[in-house]
């Protein structure tokens, strides 16, 4: 599954690094905070609800042609989850985490004075290093993202843009023998340098 | 200015969105009314006579009789054998009958008594090696020593893992108040941070460990199986002795029972961390690990010293499932 991973994620680098024209290329720095709805399940165990959130930080790289590569750091945290009759439950967990991402994204939509409206679709995958909380067990696990996005570009300057943006993470993230399915809202603050409308 | 006022405006929002996700997830468990309708039944020992003298403990009946009457009442049925009645043969006997019982059902296995570490080099020990609990039957009349001819007697994590694999349930909890029995409580794809020797080795946060053996652990987590195991409590790690109580003479806290089980105890009163009404596995470790580091702390060098004793900590099993122990 890890080969799988980084396969994917080369080759959306690759593509966006090949096709990239010299001069325009646009880089983004942003903080976002997105809620989640992680649901864990395992073979012979319940589905079972957490409320979660994380807080990232992302470095973005767009190519000419509307390739975004996305590099994050992040922070997770989730609370254990609902109990269920039997009293089974799935334990809280926390952890640090790096996302690698790429996508696409469809041709800025200017809205007046506002600026643009830039629609795009991200896919890629993640690494966690994690505990379970409140107790001395440490673990790893890998994950997938698919994450619909948009994003109001404002023009500040000469070359450069921020905004707000807006995205629908969902991620699906294999732990320690159980599936883990997390929808989730996210918001953020992006600057752009380098920005083009 | 515009810019400005909106940007101001989306940074307020910001962090009241971030602020109200926060809450949400601390306030998450609270809003549940927890009502648990599996049967359960609870398998209870303490050994404090075992055969002779040398090897008699104080207060591992009194860690039976009120674990089982805390289960008791709150609904487990509870059945609890002590000194001479917690042979191996018995206790195989009691977990094997548990195979009747619906795939519904939570059991209990809790064990006070002596635990030890066989040495893979141990004279006389072949074949035995690793965390062990030590019934009535495994000690020998007037030797303070586990002596090799009573290694067929005690009773191994693979033993237990036997006996229970017979049982449709498992949601299976095993709390072991005994020396040595981190054994018992394997991480499986996770690495437990906490170490096996308290007083002898520094102690890392989980999350650090984490860190450090990233690699390590994605390739654990890509082995684990997601089966149900037993969910572990053990009072001490491989290489500790968990303590057999103060009776007020070792720290000011007057227990009348092992630490390990004064603290659990404790756990079904003031160990429900996130209040939704219960208290889970987990939440009882967190507690039990918690107390005992403070209690610890609180000791002088000159008792520790004139004790012999050693620190310990209880260590958790590993995997993402919890059950509820306390309700």
């Amino acid at each position: 599954m890890l080969r799988t991973l980084t396969a994917i994620s080369l080759l959306f680098l690759s593509s966006a690094f090949a096709r990239a024209q010299p001069g325009v290329q646009q880089f983004n720095v942003d903080l976002a905070a997105s809620g989640l709805l992680p649901v864990t399940w395992a073979s012979d165990s319940p589905a079972l609800v957490h409320l979660g959130f994380d807080l990232k930080f992302g470095l973005e790289y767009d190519s000419a042609i509307s390739v975004p590569v996305r590099l994050e750091i992040g922070y997770i945290r989730s609370s254990a989850s609902r109990v269920s009759r039997l009293g089974e439950l799935y334990k809280a967990w926390e952890g640090l985490r790096v996302d690698l991402l790429s996508g696409y994204d469809f041709a800025p939509r200017p809205i007046g004075r506002w600026g643009s409206l830039v629609f795009g679709i991200l896919g890629g995958g993640a690494i966690t290093a994690a505990d379970y909380s409140s107790t001395a067990l440490a673990y790893a696990y890998p994950s997938l993202i698919l994450e619909p996005r948009v994003a109001l570009n404002q023009r500040v300057g000469k070359g450069s843009a921020q905004g707000p943006w807006l995205a629908a993470p969902m991620e699906l993230m294999f732990r320690a023998g159980t599936r883990t399915l997390a929808p989730g809202l996210g918001l953020g603050w992006r600057y752009r340098l380098g920005a083009a409308f | 200015m515009r810019i400005e006022r909106s940007r101001g405006c989306f940074l307020a929002g910001f962090l009241a969105f971030a602020a109200a996700i926060a809450s949400a997830v601390s306030l998450a468990s609270c809003a549940q009314q927890v009502t648990i309708s599996a049967p359960r039944y609870a398998l209870v020992y303490g050994v404090r006579d075992y055969p002779g003298s040398l090897l008699d403990l104080s207060f591992t009946v009194n860690d039976a009789d009120s674990i089982a009457e805390l289960l008791a009442s709150q609904g487990w049925v509870v059945r609890e054998s002590t000194d001479s009645q917690a042979t191996k043969a018995k206790i195989r006997a009691d977990i094997e009958a548990l195979a009747s019982l619906s795939s519904d059902a939570t059991i209990l296995i809790y064990f006070s008594g002596h635990g030890t570490y066989i040495d893979p080099n141990a004279a006389g020990f072949s074949g035995y090696q690793g965390s062990y609990i030590v019934p009535y039957d495994a000690v020998l009349a007037g030797s303070n020593y586990l002596e090799p001819e009573k290694a067929p007697y005690l009773i191994s994590p693979s033993d237990l893992n036997a006996w229970l694999s017979g049982a449709a349930s498992k949601n299976v909890i095993v709390l072991l108040d005994c020396c040595n029995s981190a054994g018992f409580a394997p991480a499986g794809s996770s690495i437990d941070a906490s170490p096996q020797d308290y007083s002898q080795r520094p102690s890392y946060s989980a999350f650090a460990t984490a860190v450090a053996h990233f690699g390590e652990l994605l390739v654990s987590n890509a082995a684990a199986s997601g089966q149900k195991a037993p969910i572990v409590i053990s009072a001490a790690g491989i290489d500790e002795s968990s303590y057999d109580g103060s009776d007020g003479s070792l720290g000011s806290i007057v227990m009348n029972h092992g630490v390990f089980t004064y603290y659990l105890l404790n756990a079904g009163a003031e160990g429900d961390l996130n209040g939704d009404g219960v208290v889970t596995v987990t939440e009882a470790y967190a507690y039990t690990e918690k107390s005992i580091k403070a209690w610890y702390s609180g000791l002088t060098d000159a008792q520790i010293n004139f004790f012999g004793f050693n620190a310990f900590l209880p260590h958790l099993s590993g995997g993402a499932r919890d059950l509820v122990l306390f309700d």
